[in-house]
């Protein structure tokens, strides 16, 4: 008996349970909707367009380290995300992968005159920083001093010419003042003159830069640097020799402004960061001081969710209304089930290529990069891999741009599997077949070839498997070559044959040469061709957008005739939003925040 | 004693030493830290950033130098930076704080339920209770944490929220509660007088009854309570929360700070008890079953000693060593954090810290964490080997 009543108390604890959970279920939109109507402001919905107010909550991965997002330990997407409400800039990343002038604080950005290249900046008068200092010229010249590469002060670890550190890598004998990521673009300027009132800013090239409008985003406050170095003006600065000045500002530039400070991280634009807790969340709220079109929420909060996992739950529970984690198909699929939700998957800037080094004596025939380009089946690879997360997903055809970008051209010339023409290639390369079913070349060396490729990586030693599988029917032998160090030593050692990897493509088309110009210092294929080293010397100094892109595009073309690297497909990102926002675009460069000044509640 | 405790702590110091040594040869052979490597992926990378990267490292320098330095700086309280520049001691002071939080109050409640459970679970062996609880405790305990938190996430959270939001229950609802209430009540009282002569039936009407009033006054109660909470009019957010901490920027008194924590906990509060319960309780169960078929208990009850003194007074206690043993253990490992809950739930806690420290294949916080993890390890082994001599007076410890 006991054994009974105890199956009916649990039976009746059970169905209590499930009924609390499930009853009057549609009583609960009702008040939804009042309670979200009380914080948004929706009396005001009715006539106006766009609400205003209210806030959003996006679910961050990483936080938020650091304001100064140029300097050589930061450089994180994490803070590009924040810091696109943020910072001023002269331009915006735009999704089509143009820049477009920010009106809100710029008169003007022109090339004024193209030999030398002179580049005139007009700020707004109005423009201010949030503590009501005005944007002005002395910000250009931080950001230019920092990254200009001139500014070096003695290493003291240097002991003298040939000292090596424990990775055999040569000691540097300077150290720069500013501990900078990169000095493209900047180290080509000579001069950069303020007018006197400080809102015009000049600057002067010395080599010609076609990308200069990808310069002095995310600028910092110069006035911040100077109270806490103690240097009284910026601009008095030698941008060409180390001074106490030029180490000081340097110090406070590099690394005074990790994790976040109120009074150091000003804004410049639509929102100002109002809190940081660490591990938690990051609010932006409303800049009060912004001089353009305020943006339409009062707050906009980063709530870390560390767990793409935990994302969808997330934003299904209105925890978040904002996601964009790495896809995957279960991912995709789960959001695609959630209702009241939008999921967008985008073709992203990252792209995978095999690239094939010439050093190799089978790879330096072009005949044989051809017939390989001519077995692999890149449309089997896409179907498998990624159209299950983006059934519109594409093989990539371009090297230097991706489909999303206004320039975009298939340059391949209709390469699709051809066995037979791949096998005709490697006969015409005096190749014969051998009696195992592989080639061997004039010299008596098999064609066997080693697919390198970073460990552990599913997806890339699925694709190895397919491309090995592929390429065995028209004689070739690919064997698969993974390594734990592989992107990070033997990639830049060229320790390999064929190498899958994946580059950015950015809206800085200069960062292209230095994988493809002889000698370039990320050509780790030996591939050496004059013309393009040429043609990219042309290109980088080219200001007409248009002949720009058609020489990026003969680029790229000579790229596919010679057959040195083949581009597979691209990553995919998404965005997943709840239909209580409104606003919300994919932006491959800055990620999805680039317009949150825009977002609204619709609800 | 306290010779004990300084030989145990003197000891301690080689145990940490040799620890950091293996912990530190295992951490600069698992690769290129990712900054690095990801800095090398990127078109028209600057050999200076790299360069810059690589000092902050410290991977320019010989393994040993590299360890030198860390020791002289770690004995001198500098822990070093992490990956991101951050300070690495206040950053785990934080996390640490963080964990605890999240993990005391659990792991004190599933040592209560699962002593609780293991207990009945032993004297009520072979009954419904215990063939059910035997059955839950395997299937909670075979559950990966992940799976059991998605569950709680969707019938937890995301199902129950839109409910609590004007939480109305249909008149059945309402009859079956209160059905249950009258059950349980019943249920109770028959238990109480299982093995008495005489079974009032007075008795069983009062525990029905009261059973009956519970269901319903706990009805009242929940209506009445709901409509004033003054935490829910603040905060527009599901009341129940998948992830995170606290809300965002959410400033109340202290009571409301209090509730928002909560509620915050809930879930992954339940998910460590219901994982960590299921232990417990089957380890109390066999080690209760083995005190009560002990020669001592026989004599206990031969002497004719109250059943309740008989479980209570012999049993339990003595039950009760083997497992202070373990729980102690357990709380020695608590701050190595949970690192599914922690991750799953969105917590920024010791176990987080350590998976971000090892994708991130940083050598400082990963040494910083083997140490405070093994230093805690260390003092809880020692006050579980003192509360043993404690309880059980033929353990002595010098």
């Amino acid at each position: 008996m006991t054994t009974k009543r105890g199956k009916f108390a649990a039976l009746a604890v059970g169905l209590a349970f499930i009924a609390a959970s499930c009853g009057d279920d549609n009583k609960s939109d009702n008040t939804t909707a009042t309670t979200s109507g009380a914080t948004t402001g929706s009396s005001t919905a009715s006539t106006t367009p766009a609400p205003s107010g209210g806030t959003v909550t996006y679910a961050a991965e990483q936080e938020y380290t650091a304001y100064n997002n140029a300097t050589a330990d930061q450089v994180l997407f994490a803070n590009t995300l924040i810091l696109n409400m943020v910072q001023p800039g002269p331009f915006i990343s735009m999704p089509d992968l143009t820049f477009k002038l920010w009106e809100d604080m710029m008169v003007s950005a022109e090339v004024t005159s193209t030999d030398p290249q002179v580049v005139e900046y007009v700020i707004q008068p109005a423009a201010v920083w949030s503590d009501g200092e005005p944007i002005e010229c002395a910000d250009f010249y931080l950001a230019w001093i920092s990254s200009n590469g001139k500014l070096e002060h003695a290493n003291p670890d240097y002991t003298g010419p040939g000292q090596v550190d424990a990775d055999g890598n040569e000691v540097p004998a300077t150290l720069p003042d500013f501990n900078t990521a990169s000095n493209t673009g900047y180290e080509d300027i000579s001069s950069l003159e303020c007018s006197a009132d400080g809102k015009t800013v000049t600057t002067t090239y010395a080599n010609k830069y076609a990308d200069w409008q990808g310069l002095f985003g995310g600028l910092i406050p110069s006035h911040v640097v100077e109270n806490k170095s103690g240097v009284a003006d910026i601009t008095t600065i030698d941008p060409a020799a180390s001074s106490a000045d030029s180490v000081a500002a340097g110090e406070v530039w590099s690394t005074g402004f990790s994790g976040f400070d109120p009074e150091m991280d000003l804004s410049g634009a639509w929102y100002s960061i109002d809190s940081f807790t660490a591990g938690q969340n990051l609010i932006l709220k409303r800049n009060e001081a912004f001089y353009g079109t305020p943006g339409n929420l009062d707050e906009i909060v980063f709530l870390q969710v560390p767990d793409a996992t935990a994302q969808p739950a997330a934003l299904e529970n209105g925890d978040v209304q904002v996601i964009s984690p790495q896809p995957n198909a279960d991912l995709v699929a789960q959001l695609q089930g959630i209702a009241g939700v939008t999921t967008s998957v985008e073709q992203g800037l990252t792209f995978e290529h095999y690239d094939f080094n010439e050093a190799n004596p089978h790879l330096a025939k072009v005949e044989v990069r051809k017939a390989l380009s001519l077995c692999i089946n890149r449309e089997e690879i896409v179907d498998t891999l990624v159209k299950p997360i983006n059934p519109d997903a594409t093989v990539l055809n371009n090297h230097i741009y991706v489909p999303s970008a206004a320039d975009y051209k298939d340059n391949s010339g209709g390469l699709t599997r051809d066995v037979a023409a791949a096998k005709a290639q490697l006969e015409s390369a005096g190749y014969t077949l051998g009696d195992d079913g592989i080639y061997v070349a004039a010299d008596g060396s098999r064609l066997s070839l080693r697919l390198g490729r970073r460990d552990p990586n599913p997806r890339r030693q699925s694709t190895n498997e397919l491309f090995i599988e592929q390429c065995k029917e028209a004689g070739i032998e690919l064997t698969d070559d993974p390594a734990e160090n592989f992107n990070a030593e033997r990639l830049p050692a060229s320790d390999y044959d064929i190498a899958l990897f994946a580059w950015v493509a950015t809206p800085f088309l200069s960062s292209n040469t230095s994988i493809y110009v002889p000698g370039g210092p990320q050509n780790w294929n030996s591939y050496s061709n004059p013309e393009i080293q040429t043609l990219f010397d042309q290109a980088n100094a080219e200001f007409d957008a248009a002949t720009r892109a058609d020489l990026m595009n003969q680029i790229d073309q000579i790229l596919w005739d010679d057959m040195a690297t083949l581009p597979l497909f691209q990553f995919q990102e998404m965005v997943a939003y709840s239909d209580t926002v409104s606003g919300v675009v994919f932006n491959g460069p800055l990620g999805v925040t680039w317009n949150a000044n825009e977002w609204a509640i619709t609800a | 004693m306290l010779r004990f405790i300084l030989r145990r702590l003197l000891v301690a110091i080689p145990l940490l030493f040799f620890a950091s040594v293996i912990t530190f040869l295992l951490v600069i052979n698992i690769g290129t830290p990712k900054k690095i490597e990801d800095a090398i992926a990127k078109p028209g990378h600057s050999q200076k950033q790299i360069d810059s990267l690589r000092r902050q490292f410290g991977t320019d320098k010989e393994p040993l130098d590299r360890y030198k330095e860390w020791v002289s700086g770690f004995v001198k309280g500098d822990w070093g930076k992490n990956y991101d520049n951050k300070e690495i001691r206040p950053l785990m002071w934080q996390r640490i704080q963080v964990t605890l939080r999240l993990l005391i109050a659990a792991q004190i409640m599933s040592v209560i339920f699962g002593v609780l459970v293991g207990i009945i679970g032993a004297i009520r062996q072979y009954t419904a209770f215990d063939y059910f609880m035997t059955f839950f405790a395997f299937l909670l305990y075979s559950i990966p944490a992940a799976v059991l938190a998605g569950f709680l996430k969707e019938w937890g959270a995301i199902k129950m929220n839109p409910w609590l939001r004007r939480p109305s229950m249909s008149t059945t609802v309402l009859i079956i509660l209160a059905l249950f209430g009258l059950v349980a009540g019943y249920l109770v009282m028959r238990n109480r007088y299982k093995y008495e002569r005489v079974k009032p039936p007075s008795k069983y009407i009062t525990g029905a009854a009261v059973g009956l009033g519970i269901a319903v006054g706990a009805i009242i109660i929940f209506k009445l309570g709901w409509d004033g909470n003054i935490y829910r009019q603040r905060n527009p957010k599901p009341l129940i929360p998948t992830v995170g901490q606290t809300t965002p920027g959410f400033d109340g008194t202290w009571w409301q700070r209090v509730q928002d924590y909560f509620w915050h906990m809930l879930l992954p509060s339940t998910a460590l008890i219901m994982i960590g319960f299921a232990g417990y309780s089957r380890y109390m169960r066999a080690s209760m079953l083995d005190v009560m078929s002990s020669d001592y208990v026989r004599t206990a009850r031969a002497k004719g000693i109250s059943e309740k003194r008989v479980v209570g007074l012999h049993g339990v206690r003595n039950a009760l060593i083997p497992l202070i043993t373990v729980v102690a253990l357990d709380f020695g490992a608590l701050l190595s954090g949970a690192i599914i809950t922690e991750t799953v739930f969105g917590w920024a806690g010791m176990g987080r810290f350590f998976s971000e420290s090892l994708t991130q294949k940083d050598p400082r916080s990963l040494l910083a964490f083997v140490m405070v993890t093994a230093l805690s390890v260390v003092i809880f082994n020692l006050i579980a080997d003192i509360i043993y001599a404690q309880l059980d007076p033929r353990i002595r410890i010098d």
